[in-house]
């Protein structure tokens, strides 16, 4: 790969952040669970996933540029396809549940099959453009959500009622474990990381741990924000990120939701292009394979979301967390230690 | 060298030739003379060479060369290396070499029993004056655009850069046309790399003729299915001077009143010689502006569609009621409502371009009085939507380099607006960021320094800072990070 090919790890940590960020987004809260059992899960997963990390961030640092090869050597196009499919189903699930925000609160916009295929059709095209563009644009967009974030914020007419942030209780017990889990299974950021790390210029453990903290620092604030300021309103709007623009108000905007489903459906758009780059890495030419994978992405995104099936069902849990200590735990540990091997063998 | 193609010594076999050669054109003139008793033949190209020069740099010296029994060679001597005060003298053996400096403008002397020829600079053909950057306009800036004129567009460069560090080099293009480009440059400032893959690049231009920048650039630019380009154009010399102080290269066409400059990025639409004339806070506020309306001319009209038909809990009360009450008494569709008023803007921008000067101005009036005000009085178009189009065209006249991307935009925004309102204008938006996020030229990203992101550059690329204050100028290397490991790109994105 040249070395202009390659992108930075500031780019990569945002582009995992971006990845993150649309999960929260278009969760919708089917479970009452108090602010700080949330917030506690989520810094309680995050220490969890720095210490998972380890193995593929070692592999990265040390010099190793793919672990995948290096697992499976002439099997790494079957490892790859295990890479290649599950990004594939993460894709279909996100769209599915993209598309029913969309019919939820924007019933007009479009029927959510055609969503789901426009959507499909716009990151399949930005996944064949390359990485340095998504990484590029990941950026701007990243920039996008600080603005949005910051304007809402700067005119938001809602106060801030801490009696709402009720302290953690042995009650909370169940929906602190409920939201560990669910947090941990939206850490598919350690197989994109095992991908994506090979683009690198330099800075693996920068862009991994870099990723932790700006996830802990914003998750964390707009948990705090929702929790003080919305609480049971949550309960009502359904989408806990999208509730907060719901106190906002200019004279010239009345409301935010629409300008917030911009942004979403851009970071949405983004998002399912990175994962059909991870996806289109699978076979020998890129392009073909990135469609490929879209086609198959769209129609498991149609079918998830005609039989409602939704990323926190206990099948989905279980299948997002098994990918997880799969393709970003365990295959990178043995990378890592195959070539600590090999390394000891060359001294 | 092919045996066919040097000159005979048989004077009229080399005219005979050279007449066959232009298929008997009108426009080659054959004057035959005799000096010292030795016959020759002057050959040139109509219009194509001052006579009043010709006369005394080559006639009078010739006719005043006497010796006796002088051989063909003794002339060619004379005439080669002593008697002819031209800046430029060329020996000739070929016919192609004839053929190519007869096109330049060159008088070419043949003479009998020897089969070489000199060919001597005199071009004097007629060429437009100096005339102010029309596509440019400035408040501050020079007056002087770039010539038609090769050479007197490099004089114009030459005149603004007194350095020896200051190269021109030439090149040739267009199997037909055969026409000069020359490669504009700062020895030192522009990697030599980037100078080898622009003559490379323009080596492998296949077209016959080239009338305009527009034949060289999509050579320079290998981003195919690119909304934007990494390769812009410039009629300012102050400008291209600091272009290529910032290390890019310039291709200057003979005819063609225009450079191109590569690489080229995104924020450099928004800058303008006046922003150095001006208090750094002035400038930074205007950079600002045009950035702004470059946003408001892509966006406004498909925001507006999808706002009124989609969304209108986005709009404010009174607004929207407003806009309810103005639509009622129309009788289309909102969305083609504005594609009618974009797609009658565009035929009266068209109109106004091509017409003459003189009546230019008539175009607005109908357009804009006549047309406009009846479509309203007759409820056809309301007037909010026209007042949005008079915001977007006022804004897009900001930034005429970029008015092919922002009409495109304009009107995709407009159909995906009205189509599948925010939703469809997101898809765009992604669709057009990342086709402009992996556009670059000669490995420098068109969207840099904003991203990938280059704290020194984007300094300067949004803030306008005082001269006195600015650090060196950036370069390429430091655009591509390809410059010193302490200035590679920022990790911040």
């Amino acid at each position: 790969m040249p070395a202009e090919k390659k992108i930075s790890a500031g780019q990569l940590m945002l582009m995992l952040f971006l990845a993150r960020i649309m999960h929260t987004m278009i969760f919708r809260a089917s479970h009452s669970a108090s602010g700080a059992a949330m917030m506690l899960g989520l810094l309680c997963s995050t220490a969890v996933e720095a210490v998972l990390a380890i193995p593929a961030v070692w592999y990265f640092s040390a010099g190793g540029s793919d672990p995948i090869r290096e697992i499976s050597g002439k099997y790494s196009t079957a490892v790859r396809l295990l890479y290649s499919g599950y990004f594939a189903v993460i894709a279909g699930g996100t769209v599915a549940l993209f598309a029913e925000f969309l019919s939820s609160e924007f019933s007009n916009v479009a029927p959510p099959a055609a969503a789901i295929i426009l959507l499909i059709l716009a990151a399949a095209y930005c996944a064949c453009l390359g990485i340095e563009g998504l990484a590029r644009a990941a950026t701007v967009v990243f920039w996008m959500f600080v603005l949005l974030f910051g304007l809402m914020a700067a005119v938001n007419e809602g106060g801030f009622d801490w009696l709402n942030l009720r302290p953690f209780t042995a009650e909370d017990a169940g929906s602190f474990s409920d939201y560990f889990f669910e947090s941990l299974s939206s850490g598919w950021w350690l197989p994109m990381f095992c991908v994506l790390a090979g683009h690198l210029k330099k800075g693996a453990v920068g862009a991994a741990y870099g990723y932790l903290v700006l996830k802990l620092l914003i998750l964390e604030t707009l948990l705090l924000l929702v929790t003080i300021v919305l609480w049971r309103y949550v309960d009502v709007i359904g989408y806990p990120i999208f509730a907060l623009g719901a106190y906002a108000k200019t004279d010239f905007i009345e409301r935010f939701d629409a300008i917030n489903m911009l942004v979403w459906a851009i970071n949405c758009t983004l998002v399912v292009g990175i994962y059909l780059f991870i996806c289109s890495g699978s076979l020998k030419k890129p392009k073909p394979a990135a469609i490929l994978f879209a086609i198959a992405a769209a129609v498991f995104g149609i079918f998830e979301y005609k039989n409602g099936l939704r990323f926190d069902q206990p099948w989905f849990l279980g299948f997002k967390l098994a990918g997880v200590a799969l393709l970003g735990v365990i295959l990178p540990s043995a990378a890592a230690v195959k070539l600590l091997i090999k390394r000891s063998s060359e001294r | 060298m092919e045996r066919s193609d040097c000159l005979s010594q048989r004077l009229e076999a080399n005219i005979a030739r050279i007449r066959a050669e232009f298929g008997g054109s009108a426009d080659l003139n054959v004057v035959k003379t005799e000096v010292s008793g030795v016959r020759c033949a002057v050959l040139t190209l109509e219009g194509m060479v001052k006579s009043g020069d010709l006369a005394k740099m080559l006639f009078e010296p010739m006719m005043s060369y006497e010796k006796k029994n002088a051989s063909p060679r003794d002339v060619f001597k004379y005439l080669a290396a002593e008697g002819i005060f031209s800046t430029e003298a060329k020996i000739l053996n070929l016919y192609s070499e004839v053929c190519e400096k007869l096109c330049s403008g060159f008088a070419a002397v043949l003479i009998h029993g020897c089969e070489r020829g000199v060919a001597i600079s005199a071009q004097g053909y007629a060429v437009r004056s100096l005339e102010d950057p029309d596509s440019e306009p400035d408040v501050k800036g020079t007056r002087e655009g770039l010539s038609d004129s090769l050479r007197t567009s490099m004089s114009l460069i030459r005149r603004r850069v007194k350095n020896p560090k200051l190269r021109f080099e030439f090149l040739k293009a267009g199997r037909l046309s055969n026409t000069d480009l020359c490669l504009v440059y700062i020895e030192g400032r522009t990697p030599k790399a980037l100078r080898d893959k622009t003559k490379k690049a323009l080596g492998r231009i296949k077209s016959d003729i080239i009338l305009t920048s527009g034949n060289i650039i999509p050579y320079l630019s290998d981003n195919g299915g690119s909304v934007f380009s990494g390769v812009s154009t410039t009629e300012r010399p102050d400008v291209l001077c600091s272009k290529i102080n910032e290390g890019r290269i310039a291709v200057l066409i003979d005819g063609v009143p225009f450079a191109a400059v590569c690489p080229s990025l995104f924020i450099e639409n928004f800058q303008t010689v006046d922003d150095s004339a001006e208090k750094a806070y002035f400038a930074t506020y205007q950079r600002w502006i045009r950035l702004f309306a470059f946003f408001i001319s892509t966006l406004l009209p498909g925001l507006y569609v999808a706002a009124a038909v989609f969304h209108p809990e986005v709009l404010s009360r009174s607004l929207l009621l407003n806009l309810l009450a103005s639509e009622e008494r129309t009788p289309y569709p909102l969305m083609a409502e504005m594609i009618i008023v974009i797609v009658m803007f565009e035929i009266l921008r068209e109109a106004g371009i091509r017409l003459p000067r003189a009546i230019g101005g008539a175009v607005s009036i109908v357009g804009g009085l006549v047309i406009g005000d009846a479509a309203v009085t007759s409820g056809l178009i309301s007037a909010p939507l026209l007042i949005i189009i008079g915001i977007t065209a006022t804004s897009a006249f900001v930034i005429p380099s970029l008015n092919p991307q922002m009409t495109l935009l304009r009107i995709l925004n407009v159909l995906l607006g009205g189509w599948l309102g925010f939703f469809g204008i997101a898809l765009l938006w992604t669709v057009v960021l990342v086709n402009t996020c992996v556009t670059d030229s000669f490995a420098v990203p068109y969207t840099a320094p904003l991203t990938p992101f280059t704290l020194s550059a984007v300094k300067d690329a949004l803030m306008k800072t005082s001269d006195k204050n600015r650090p060196r100028e950036d370069t390429v290397e430091s655009l591509n990070g390809s410059d010193a490991p302490g200035k590679e790109q920022s990790d911040a994105g």
